[in-house]
Formats: structure tokens, C-alpha cells, sequence
């Protein structure tokens, strides 16, 4: 009966038993595959699941109304679950639970006035951070950015939102959203 | 031929603690990487009748996330500078909801500050500003009140010994000369260790 390491049970021969080809095979094996499960952790420590998406080009809101945005270029998206730019583009879907670093930006405009402009992160369809503002004299476009650390569960649906308030006709003239873990939430 | 076989197993057995002495300490690091410090704190209740020109502490004192139970809420404990956990890189930011309490003062100013700084009463012996971090926002006349965010970077050294415990500490200010304002529970803040400072 050989003993085994405490902690990746790596086995052994004990002192009287014999050292033969097979014991010393079954030590390289449990060896093997306890390396392949630390690259698994290292590769998750190394590789924080991340989505990083934009639109470029207008896309008209109805004026007062927070929008979602269709985000339909693809920067950087891994997992590939994240993110599509070609079914449901307005969502990032969080592969895992964390707590979530999420950057949302967008430039806002109209075509005769701009009074007010928002952007804003939902979680699940309720907004949980955002920016808002007066364009304070820019009467026709507004950047505008906001970023937060939230805590995310597996399956949420992560949006970016726009709002515009003024005359004429409005909307995006490009955004971007970015979704980081920092960490798992135990 | 005996002492040989026990050799043999002893070597092995030497080999395979080793490996997983190793292996273990390699697993503990990654798993670390993937759960460092972090909090999230909300404002709690909202923090009401705010005069205009007034820069206003905001006391974060509800914990949302933490996965470090030990981080302190406060240093000094009554006090509203949030504490570095431990030395590190850091990431921090704000999120404030604020309405307007009763008249407003159209296009006035709303600001947020986050300052990395020595608390005062604590070595070294006057306060001291190291990093300062905000974002201004003017009333956008939308019902429901207006949204500001700012997030900043900051390393702390911790020093042994000493009472130097650096910390950020979040502050409002606005220019609604018609009316007070009102900060809501809901604003909330975080911090995150990037990394270390030394491998």
C-alpha cells in the first residue's frame, strides 16, 4: 500500500516496499496531472475574462429615452460567450461570478441642441452606475465616460446605455464598453 | 538489498513531498491572484442638505463586497479615510447620485473628489496629500437627479510600526446656489489591489 503527499496525494512507496518501474510511472502520472491542473488555475489567474467592444457611426435615440447600445465591432472578447456582434450585440454576458471592472463611454449629439447627455451601465435591465451631465455650452456633442466596480453573478446581462435631451434629432456617434473580472467573489 | 529498496522509497518519498511542497505553493499563489483585496461600500442612507460651496466627507460605511473581512471601515475608526488594506498597487473609484432638494440652479456645478492622503492625528504629523482624483458634472435639468464617476490609482508602502495608515477619502462639493442637495444611499465606492510591490 504506498503513502501519498498531503496535498496532491502524489504517491509513493513506502520504506520495505519496493521501488519498481510501475511505482516510479505512477509518481510521473499523479505529477503530470497535478501540473496540468495548476496551469489551469495559472492560465485563469493570467487570462481574467475580458470584453471589449465599440460601435462606430451614428445611431439615432429617441430624444429623453436611455437606450441601449447595439456594439458591433469586436476589439478583444474572451470568452467568446461574452459577446456577439451579430445576436443580441447589446450584450455583455458575465462567464463567471466577480466582482466586475466595467468602463462604458459614448459621444452623444443633436442636431440643433444638446442640453443634457447621460451614459450609464445596467446589470440585468437596472442601471447601477452612470454619468450625467449638462453639455454646458456644447451644444451639439458631449463625451461623456463612466466606470465601476460591481459585483456580477454568472449569466448577468451587462449593458451600455445613452440618453440625450435637446432638439432636433440625436443619438451615438460612437461608444464603447469594456468588461474586466478583478476578482472572484470567494 | 534491503537498505537499497528502503533507500529507494525514502528518495522517492523526499521526491514527491518536494513536488508537492512546489506544486502547492505555485496553486496558493494563483488562487491569491484571483482573490485580492477588494471592497465595495455603499453610502448606506442618504446624506442630506448639502449647502452649496460646502465640501462634504462621505462616510462609505455599508460593506456590499469584501472579501478581506479584516479591511477596516474606517482609519481612524471615526473618521471617513477608507484604509489601503495592505501595501500594493491599488485602483480605486466613486459612483454619487445626487438630487437637488429643492430649487435648482440650472447648469450648476456637482463635483466629486478622491483624495490618497495621511490622515490628520496620524504620523506624519500633519495631514498630507499625496493624490488627488475627481470628475465634474453640471445639473442636466433630467428629473431624478444627476450621476457623477471618477476612479484613480494610488501605491501604498506600508511602514512597520508606524501609524502612517494612508488611506483615500471621498468628498462632495456642488454650486446649487437655489437649494441644498442630497448625496443618495446608493452611491457607492471601491478599491482593488493591482498587484504587489515587489515579487
Amino acid at each position: 500500500m504506498p503513502g501519498s503527499t498531503t496535498n496532491e496525494h502524489l504517491p509513493y512507496p513506502l520504506v520495505g516496499e519496493t521501488v519498481t518501474a510501475a511505482s516510479q510511472q505512477a509518481l510521473a502520472t499523479a505529477i503530470e496531472a497535478s501540473l496540468a491542473a495548476t496551469d489551469v488555475l495559472r492560465l485563469d489567474a493570467l487570462k481574467a475574462p475580458t470584453c471589449i467592444v465599440d460601435r462606430f457611426g451614428s445611431v439615432a435615440i429617441t430624444v429623453n429615452t436611455d437606450t441601449a447600445a447595439n456594439l458591433t465591432a469586436n476589439n478583444f472578447t474572451d470568452p467568446a460567450s461574452m459577446h456577439s456582434i451579430s445576436v443580441n450585440t447589446d450584450q455583455v454576458i458575465l462567464p463567471t461570478g466577480g466582482v466586475w471592472l466595467i468602463h462604458g463611454e459614448a459621444n452623444l449629439t443633436a442636431t440643433t441642441t444638446l442640453t443634457a447627455v447621460k451614459v450609464a451601465i445596467t446589470q440585468n435591465g437596472t442601471q447601477v452606475f452612470a454619468q450625467q451631465s449638462s453639455p454646458k455650452g456644447a451644444n451639439l456633442g458631449w463625451i461623456l465616460d463612466c466606470d465601476a466596480a460591481i459585483v456580477g453573478q454568472a449569466g448577468d446581462i451587462i449593458r451600455l446605455s445613452g440618453r440625450w435631451s435637446g432638439t432636433g434629432t440625436g443619438g451615438f456617434a460612437g461608444c464603447f464598453l469594456h468588461v474586466t473580472r478583478l476578482c472572484y467573489l470567494v | 538489498m534491503s537498505d537499497l529498496y528502503a533507500n529507494g522509497a525514502l528518495q522517492m518519498q523526499a521526491f514527491a513531498e518536494s513536488v508537492d511542497a512546489q506544486i502547492t505553493a505555485l496553486n496558493t499563489s494563483y488562487l491569491a491572484f484571483t482573490r485580492r483585496p477588494t471592497i465595495i461600500r455603499s453610502l448606506g442612507s442618504d446624506l442630506t442638505t448639502i449647502s452649496s460651496g460646502t465640501v462634504t466627507n462621505l462616510t462609505f460605511g455599508t460593506n456590499v463586497f469584501t472579501n478581506r473581512p479584516t479591511w477596516p471601515l474606517f482609519s481612524p475608526a471615526s473618521s471617513s479615510y477608507i484604509p489601503f488594506y495592505e501595501s500594493g498597487a491599488y485602483v480605486f473609484g466613486v459612483y454619487v447620485k445626487c438630487t437637488v432638494d429643492g430649487a435648482t440652479t440650472a447648469t450648476s456645478q456637482r463635483q466629486v473628489f478622491m483624495t490618497v492622503q495621511t490622515p490628520t492625528g496620524l504620523a506624519p504629523s500633519s495631514t498630507q496629500d499625496f493624490t488627488g482624483y475627481g470628475s465634474t458634472i453640471y445639473d442636466s435639468g433630467v428629473a431624478g437627479g444627476d450621476f457623477i464617476t471618477a476612479t484613480g490609482t494610488a501605491v501604498y508602502q506600508s511602514i512597520s510600526g508606524s501609524a502612517a495608515n494612508q488611506g483615500v477619502i471621498f468628498q462632495f462639493v456642488h454650486a446649487n446656489a437655489a437649494s441644498t442637495m442630497t448625496v443618495k444611499a446608493e452611491s457607492f465606492i471601491w478599491m482593488h489591489k493591482l498587484s504587489e510591490l515587489e515579487s
